[in-house]
């Protein structure tokens, strides 16, 4: 198990420009996104509207409430108007029943005293325009004074021309009046002669009894009080004329819609043209309420009970005081209209500036619908492009949260834990994985989530799945401030990777043994040399020790050869122990190795085909070298191998044929180096050269370097080659040394 | 055979037991034998006029045997060559004869056969030396013709009568007459025949 630990990740400037271009990549469709823009902006655009429409009822409300509250204020005033002007002829009337003239000419009878009086109403009404008659009626019903109005000025009836008005309503009414009291009658029109008066006279009739000091009645006071005045001035209050109304008890108009309208219980054919027909069910509420609104025939009516007699002055502020009899019951309603022209001219503008304002926004909610229909299209085929192409991984690819639960995994998960990422999604590793690899990886999980960036290869035992060789690949997720949010997986399953390593360096060992038996052959051939010239040796000097010996020669000769042919014997026997060590196929053993011994072993072994091919072989060996433990048999192989092609790759030289082995020791362990003065490596090999089945050789197998390679990585070592610049070539292997050399 | 023939045999080989194996079985025959460890040492010590014959093995460091064997004909030393191997391939033997060794022996030998393979080298060098001796003594004789007298002795020796070389050379068939004389007198020769057969035979071995 490896474990590297890179540098921590630093968290990505998100200002950068991004390194690749998948967006370039994403297929993004017009049509599509020109019917999600038509579709959300038409949404968007119906939301805006009832926004504006909601905006457009208050305001159209507001401006309703100010034409109403306007009314209102309008009703005040004629309200109050009405108040004044009933109290003004109230207080005039109540004078005229007390002043000394009426007094005197009670006391006296006499027609000066009468004539007096009549002057001092002539005076009053000319000065007094809004009555148009002051009349003295005795308890016959007779009038004994009366005053007109008349364009000139007052003027006052001759006797003769007074009438008798013992049958007039009035005349009753006031009859029954005590001292304290006044009638009013109510608001209609002057009639003279049976007829209504042309042009419209409206009138209102003010009358009390009179009294003499003595407290007996003695006559009834009556002023005519001409109410046009009233209802022009009122007229003016109103501003445009005809939608303030004013309504009589019954529900006729006094002040109306149309002149035709008003005065309808004087004229028998305007029977029916009465308010109370026109607008019943404001009447009904007029009925039940003094104060109210309500909207009728396109219109807004806007209506107050108005008690006109009834004013501010109470009774106990002035107790004397004479008042109106029927002044709680005589009322009339005021009525204020509001037309729908005048408010849909007030709404105009409104509407305009808000459909101007519609039109931006809608546009305005086109254009943003566009651009996030883009925006959404876009992410949503890169989000897919993206989650196919981590699907297609080959590999495990998840995020895990700093809760140890999975928030994504990619499908190759299906295949190994059967659930899909959508039902794995929020559980915790621990469960699914299963404990004992869970364990396994806990130092793991706990690294990365330290923040450190973890890479390593475990061998993990997942439930169901049996062993799993894998290549953890652990990146935080670094959040701004340095906490860590979680961290992306990726673990790929190399177990068949390892397991065909694993397959190939045993294969390799056990053609380790095949070759070496090859190399055999070949050492044969050496040996062969190597034994034929002491045998060679031997021969001859045995010959010549006969051949001395027939002929009676020197015997010390003879002891010397016979020396000579022992140390051949002996030579001969040490050639034949070499190539028995070399073929030995024993039990792998690991006792220590000294690089040195197997050097000259090697060059003893390839003496002699050194010699035939003309390669001067040299040992550089350092003293004191390091032993390493190992297999002698297979490390003689790597040497042999390394001296073998060297020789071959020199044999054709034209210049120095040279081959040195060189040991070392150094701080990994020990060295050895076989140096050639030969053509070197073509270059395109490059490592290349340790593959299987690449020879130069036109008889090669391609598995000598394959080979050693595998012997020296199998003993924990590494073998490289350079190509120095002065030429030829230096395989060079180190392995961990032990013990030292004695 | 004269007596100056005194042969040596050289032994040039690198691995010192073979080399002193073979000398001492030389020896133990009374044969004259010397022995150096490289091609490049004995080259030192070779000249023309050396006898006996060479016991090269093919497979040395430095210079091998048959690069040796092409060296010693480049200068002229006609030793012949026994070639030992301890490799004894075909195209090696083929190799080594073509380059004009007497014999192929390999490596153990019988030490007989190396003793009949020396002796019978001897005898073809002894041979050789005796007729490199006649030739030598011919050649002086011919080097004391004149100029003259050698464009007589072509013309004589292609079978020519005097006249036609008196007229050819431009002189008096009387002068040509007396050239032959003095060509037979220098030479040592009494009839025409053995002047041919003295000339014939000196180029057949210049060649």
């Amino acid at each position: 198990m490896s474990m590297a630990s890179p540098p921590p990740v630093e968290p990505e400037a998100s200002t950068a420009r991004p390194l690749h271009t998948i967006d370039r990549v994403v297929p993004v469709s017009g049509r599509r996104i020109l019917r999600r823009t038509l579709v959300t902006g038409l949404i968007f655009s119906t939301l805006l509207a009832g926004l504006v429409l909601i905006y457009y009822r208050a305001e159209s409300a507001n401006n309703l409430d100010m034409l109403k509250s306007g009314r209102e204020r309008i009703q005040h005033l004629a309200t109050l108007t009405l108040h004044q002007e009933m109290a003004a002829v109230l207080s005039d009337l109540r004078y005229l029943s007390r002043h000394n003239e009426l007094f005197t000419y009670l006391e006296t009878g006499g027609p000066a005293a009468e004539r007096q009086l009549g002057e001092e109403y002539v005076h009053f009404l000319a000065q007094k325009r809004d009555y148009d008659q002051a009349r003295l009626i005795d308890l016959d019903g007779q009038e004994r004074i009366r005053v007109n109005q008349t364009p000139g000025g007052a003027d006052s009836v001759p006797s003769p021309a007074l009438q008798n008005k013992k049958d007039r309503y009035y005349f009753t009414e006031l009859m029954k009046l005590g001292p304290g009291q006044i009638y009013v009658s109510p608001l209609d029109l002057n009639v003279e002669q049976g007829a209504v008066e042309q042009p419209l006279k409206p009138m209102i009739r003010f009358g009390m009894a009179v009294f003499d000091q003595e407290g007996r009645k003695r006559g009834l006071l009556v002023l005519n009080y001409r109410a046009d005045r009233l209802i022009n001035r009122i007229h003016l209050i109103a501003g445009a004329p005809r939608n303030l109304w004013l309504l009589n008890g019954e529900g006729f108009w006094l002040m109306g819609p149309d002149g035709r309208d008003e005065w309808g219980f004087m004229f028998p054919e305007r029977r029916e043209r009465r308010f109370s027909l026109r607008y019943p069910e404001t009447w009904r509420q007029m009925q039940q309420t003094p104060l109210g609104a309500q909207e009728e025939g396109g219109l807004l009516l806007q209506f107050q009970r108005v008690f006109p007699l009834a004013w501010y002055e109470n009774d106990r502020e002035a107790p004397g005081l004479a008042r109106p009899v029927a002044r709680d019951r005589y009322y009339w309603n005021l009525v204020t209209v509001i037309s729908g022209e005048e408010r849909q001219a007030l709404d105009a503008p409104l509407i305009q500036r808000l459909a101007m304002i519609y039109a931006v926004l809608a546009l305005f909610s086109f254009a943003v619908a566009g651009a996030l229909s883009w925006l959404s299209s876009r992410n949503l085929a890169l989000v897919c492009l993206l989650e196919r192409m981590v699907d297609n991984v080959p590999m495990l690819v998840a995020y895990v949260d700093a809760g140890q639960r999975y928030r994504f995994n990619n499908m190759a998960y299906r295949d190994w834990f059967g659930s899909t990422p959508r039902q794995l999604y929020g559980r915790r590793l621990r469960d699914v994985m299963g404990e004992s690899t869970y364990q396994a990886l806990r130092p793991t999980i706990e690294k990365v989530l330290a923040g450190q960036r973890v890479d390593c290869e475990l061998r993990l035992d997942f439930d169901g799945t049996g062993p799993r060789d894998v290549t953890v690949s652990y990146l935080p997720d670094v959040v701004e401030g340095g906490g860590v949010r979680g961290y992306y997986a990726v673990v790929n399953d190399i177990t068949a990777l390892k397991e065909t390593q694993r397959r190939e360096r045993q294969h390799l060992l056990e053609l380790a043994h095949v070759s070496r038996l090859a190399s055999v052959g070949e050492v044969t051939t050496e040996i062969a040399h190597q034994v034929n010239q002491p045998l060679a040796a031997i021969a001859m000097f045995s010959a010549a020790a006969l051949r001395t010996l027939r002929d009676g020669g020197e015997p010390d000769q003879v002891m010397d050869w016979l020396g000579q042919i022992n140390a051949q014997a002996q030579r001969a026997g040490e050639v034949v122990k070499r190539l028995r060590r070399f073929a030995h196929r024993g039990e792998t053993s690991r006792g220590p190795v000294s690089l040195n011994e197997l050097a000259r072993e090697v060059v003893a072994l390839t003496e002699y085909g050194a010699r035939s091919l003309d390669v001067e072989v040299r040992l550089s060996l350092a003293a004191h070298l390091p032993t390493t433990p190992g297999d002698r048999v297979l490390l003689e192989q790597v040497i042999y191998n390394l001296v073998r092609n060297a020789m071959e790759a020199v044999a054709e030289q034209p210049g120095p044929r040279r081959v040195e082995i060189r040991t070392s020791s150094e701080d990994a362990g020990v060295c050895l180096e076989v140096a050639d003065t030969g053509p070197g490596i073509a270059e395109s090999l490059g490592q290349g050269v340790f593959d299987s089945f690449i020879t130069k050789k036109p008889h090669g197998l391609g598995i000598g370097l394959a080979i050693s390679r595998s012997i020296i990585e199998a003993h924990g070592g590494i073998i490289s080659y350079t190509s120095p610049p002065e030429g030829g070539t230096v395989f060079r292997f180190t392995l961990p040394g032990v013990h030292r050399e004695q | 055979m004269s007596n100056d023939y005194q042969p040596r045999i050289y032994v040039v080989d690198d691995d010192a037991a073979v080399r002193s194996a073979l000398c001492a079985l030389l020896g133990s025959v009374n044969l004259d034998a010397v022995a150096f460890d490289s091609a490049e040492a004995f080259l030192r010590a070779a000249n023309p006029d050396l006898m006996g014959c060479l016991l090269l093995d093919v497979r040395m460091p430095g210079m091998s045997g048959l690069e040796l064997q092409r060296v010693l004909r480049e200068r002229g030393i006609e030793l012949p060559v026994i070639i030992i191997t301890g490799h004894g391939d075909v195209p090696m033997a083929v190799r080594a004869m073509k380059a004009g060794a007497a014999e192929f022996i390999e490596k153990p030998f019988n030490d007989q056969l190396l003793l009949d393979a020396i002796h019978s080298s001897l005898a073809t060098d002894a041979e050789a030396w005796q007729r490199r001796g006649e030739m030598k003594a011919v050649a002086e004789r011919l080097n004391r013709l004149t100029q003259r007298e050698y464009e007589v002795l072509d013309f004589l020796v292609m079978g020519l009568p005097s006249k036609r070389i008196a007229s050819k050379l431009g002189i008096s068939e009387r002068t040509v007459d007396v050239h032959r004389f003095n060509i037979m007198r220098k030479t040592g020769v009494r009839t025409m025949a053995e002047l041919i057969q003295l000339c014939m035979s000196y180029r057949k071995q210049a060649d």
